[in-house]
């Protein structure tokens, strides 16, 4: 709206009201009358007038008091000169029998006006009579005079003047009654009345040349501010991309110059800038296009996905059905093997005893390559879920021992196994960290040669981990492909010479599986005298596994972690293991530690908390959903985030200090 | 739920008696072999329907239940197990090759065991049993 120039004149705030008034109809006009000082340039034009009259009167009263002089002796000489004609009056009518005394005094009065330099009293014959005043030059003169003038018969004949010098025709007359003539050497004023004249024409002239200029200029000023006003219009109009209106100044002064210039410099800008416009919205048009062409992609490439990520799915549930289908039959063979072989069938002869055990090898070889297989699958969809704690590793290896040990009765291979005094307990998914030891046994088997021992060997690392080795008496691997060894389906040279089958996916899965109990596996081996395979898994320790779990994120390389205090709600038959209900649905990423004083505290790698957050609860309401509500629901108690570097300690206070003391959460 | 079961719990809790139900006669015959040479009474239904009438008829000491059957899913089962004031303190066993992470939580839940189809099958069903029964499950002669 309107935008109020306030100027501290008085005529200010009448502009600023008047602009108000045109603003609605035109804010250039507003501008133009609040920006241009109009008003202002009158009155310093009334001001120039009043300082050009000012000067004027000093100018003329100077001249006054300096003509002031030459004027009184002007007027003192006028008056000598009507003195002189009184004189000549007053001798009018006189007898000059009479005049002698009378005359000559007169004639001396005469004489003594200011403006009479001499006077002469000369009769019919121009003799003189009378003589006052300067007689020589009276003399000259009046010598002049005659030399000019025909003497005739009248005598001197002057009747007509000569400069400076008057000739009465003298009422005087001798006593034959010849009128006298008066002759009077009058003094030259004509320089006086000159510059009285001059002066007085100056006055005029100046007065009258000031009263014709005062309107022409008026006149010539009012035009140029209103040429000047245009063109300030035609800037703001340019300036606030008008339409562009031409500039009309008549007239061939310089403002009527600037205005053409400026008309085409306005329709110059004006072309150039709508040839931007048009440019840019040619532009607008081509990233209107492509953008519609990306978005077309887009949604393209979205179809693709959801269609690939159907696929995937897809692909996983079939994988989920062929396992499951799998099983189902393998384990009536397995169980019909191990029935038979228990004798339930009637008594075997030990050729068939060993046709069974082969049955029962091969079956649970299929079993564990279902596994595998599915898992493998499970890990690249990243839905495979861990359960990890505290576990014996007695426990671990029981579950897997019968298995293991029929397997090395097939090849007549001894396994045994060591557990050390003093090996802690392991913080693991017992499953997964038993099918790891078991498919690295299980190769240990197939490649070493019959008679010879598989020892697997449990024990507490330096740093207070527990490490399972299983040692083998086999071919050994070259140290070349030790480092191939953990590739898909790669199978090692020495491997396929030694004509064993299953060691590529076995490994790789292997890999994977200690990986998901934050564990590492490493390989030592000799050709010809056997090779070692090491799984370090946490023990049950807080900061031994807070010290692997920041290895394993450290090479996955995760910058931040938030972390969140977890207490299941108070209900009733309220399932004290959070940890473990937890571990159904959480990602392999996180960690997931019981608290000593209850609850769990979680950390994972994420950036934001929250949406961390919300998938858990949103995973745990699911879950609740599905069980038909008899879990406790989780409740988040706090939340935080921290950096890699500083993980470890946060945890470790986390896991020790009540969440009360931690950041709340929202 | 009523019983439909005229026998009385005093008999199913003197004579250990195993109710097996699975659609796969294979598997149910692999079960029934081995406890059979156990002297345990084992009682057979291929599809959910016929396992619970089996059950309201004769209340076993274990269940072992599959759960994708004919007739009926062995969630539901155990379900109408639980809401049974007869038959819910029965020991419910879930044998699947369904290794669904929802699956076993679901299990769980209704306070049944969940046991993977593996080559351990039995090995599985017997610790189970054992700690039940409070007896080793041994093969006599």
């Amino acid at each position: 709206m309107t935008r109020s120039h306030t100027t501290r004149t008085r005529r200010g705030k009448r502009t600023v009201v008047a602009a108000r008034a045109q603003a609605a109809t035109d804010p250039v006009d507003e501008l133009a009358l609040t920006v241009l000082p109009r008003q202002n340039m009158r009155r310093k034009l009334g001001r120039i007038v009043l300082v050009t009259i000012l000067a004027q009167g000093v100018v003329a009263a100077v001249a006054l008091t300096t003509l002031q002089g030459p004027w009184r002796e002007a007027k003192r000489l006028d008056h000598g000169a009507t003195l002189a004609s009184l004189a000549v009056d007053q001798l009018r009518g006189q007898r000059l029998a009479s005049y002698n005394i009378f005359a000559e005094a007169i004639l001396e009065r005469i004489a003594n006006a200011p403006s009479v330099q001499f006077a002469t009293l000369l009769d019919s014959q121009s003799q003189v009579v009378l003589q006052s005043g300067s007689e020589e030059r009276a003399r000259r003169l009046l010598q002049s005079a005659i030399d000019g003038r025909a003497v005739g018969e009248t005598g001197l004949a002057l009747a007509a003047p000569v400069d400076g010098v008057v000739v009465y025709e003298s009422p005087l007359t001798d006593i034959s009654g010849a009128p006298f003539r008066l002759v009077l050497g009058m003094k030259d004023l004509s320089a006086q009345r000159a510059l009285l004249d001059g002066a007085a024409a100056l006055f005029v002239g100046m007065i009258g040349a000031g009263l014709v200029a005062l309107p022409i200029g008026l006149w010539r000023f009012q035009r140029w501010t209103s040429s000047l006003h245009s063109l300030h219009r035609g800037i703001r109009r340019l300036a606030m991309d008008a339409p562009l209106q031409p500039v009309t100044v008549s007239g061939e002064d310089e403002i009527a110059y600037l205005s053409i210039a400026f008309n085409e410099m306005a329709s110059k800008l004006t072309a150039s800038r709508n040839e931007l416009v048009e440019a840019n919205r040619v532009l607008e048009q081509r990233v209107a296009e492509r953008t519609e062409d990306l978005r077309i992609a887009n949604a393209k490439l979205e179809r693709q996905n959801i269609t690939l990520e159907e696929l995937t799915e897809t692909a996983l549930r079939f994988t989920d059905d062929v396992a499951h289908e799998f099983r189902t039959p393998l384990a009536v063979i397995s169980e019909f093997a191990s029935i038979l072989f228990d004798g339930l069938g009637g008594e075997l002869t030990a050729k068939q005893e060993e046709y069974m055990r082969f049955i029962s090898s091969a079956s649970s070889d299929l079993e564990r390559l279902v596994d595998d297989f599915l898992d493998t699958g499970k890990l690249r969809a990243g839905v495979l879920r861990v359960d990890r704690r505290a576990t014996r590793v007695e426990d671990v290896l029981d579950r897997i021992w019968p298995m293991l040990e029929m397997r090395a009765a097939t090849t007549q291979v001894r396994v045994e196994r060591r557990i050390q005094p003093g090996t802690p307990r392991a913080y693991v998914d017992r499953e997964k960290l038993g099918r790891a030891v078991l498919n690295l046994a299980v190769n240990a088997i197939k490649f070493s040669p019959p008679g010879a021992r598989v020892v697997i060997e449990a024990a507490r690392t330096e740093t207070g981990a527990v490490s399972l080795s299983v040692i083998d008496e086999g071919p050994g691997i070259a140290p070349d492909e030790v480092s191939a060894l953990f590739e898909r389906f790669e199978q090692t040279r020495t491997g396929r010479d030694a004509d064993a089958k299953g060691f590529g996916l076995g490994l790789n899965i292997t890999r994977e599986l200690v990986r998901l109990n934050l564990g590492q596996v490493e390989i030592s081996s000799e050709i010809g005298k056997g090779s070692v395979f090491t799984i370090t898994v946490p023990s049950d320790d807080a900061a031994v596994i807070v010290d692997s779990y920041v290895r394993s994120l450290r090479a996955s390389h995760t910058a931040r972690l938030g972390l969140m205090w977890i207490d299941a709600a108070q209900a009733e038959n309220a399932d004290a293991d959070v940890a473990g209900r937890i571990a159904t649905f959480a990602h392999p990423d996180d960690l997931y530690l019981p608290r000593p004083s209850g609850g769990v505290l979680a950390a994972g790698p994420t950036e934001s908390v929250g949406g961390w957050r919300d998938r858990l609860l949103c995973e745990d309401a699911k879950r609740s959903h599905a069980s038909g509500g008899a879990c406790p629901r989780l409740q988040i108690l706090a939340t935080d985030t921290c950096t890699l570097t500083e993980a470890r300690e946060r945890i470790l206070d986390g896991l020790a200090r009540a969440p009360e003391t931690q950041r709340r959460a929202a | 739920m009523t019983s439909i079961s005229g026998a009385t719990p005093a008999a199913s809790t003197l004579v250990k008696r195993v109710l097996i139900a699975d659609d796969d006669g294979a598997v149910t015959a692999a079960i029934t072999e081995r406890f059979k040479a156990c002297r345990i009474e084992v009682d057979v239904a291929h599809d959910a329907m016929h396992a619970l009438f089996l059950a309201y008829k004769n209340p076993p000491s274990v269940m072992i239940i599959d759960v994708w059957m004919p007739a009926g899913n062995g969630l539901a089962v155990c379900e109408m197990i639980r809401s049974d004031d007869r038959l819910k303190e029965t020991p419910l066993l879930v044998i699947t090759g369904d290794s669904e992470e929802a699956t076993r939580a679901r299990v769980e839940s209704l306070g049944a065991e969940f046991i993977q189809k593996t080559g351990e099958l039995w090995a599985a069903i017997r610790e189970r049993c054992e700690a039940i029964f409070n007896v080793p499950l041994v093969p006599s002669e």
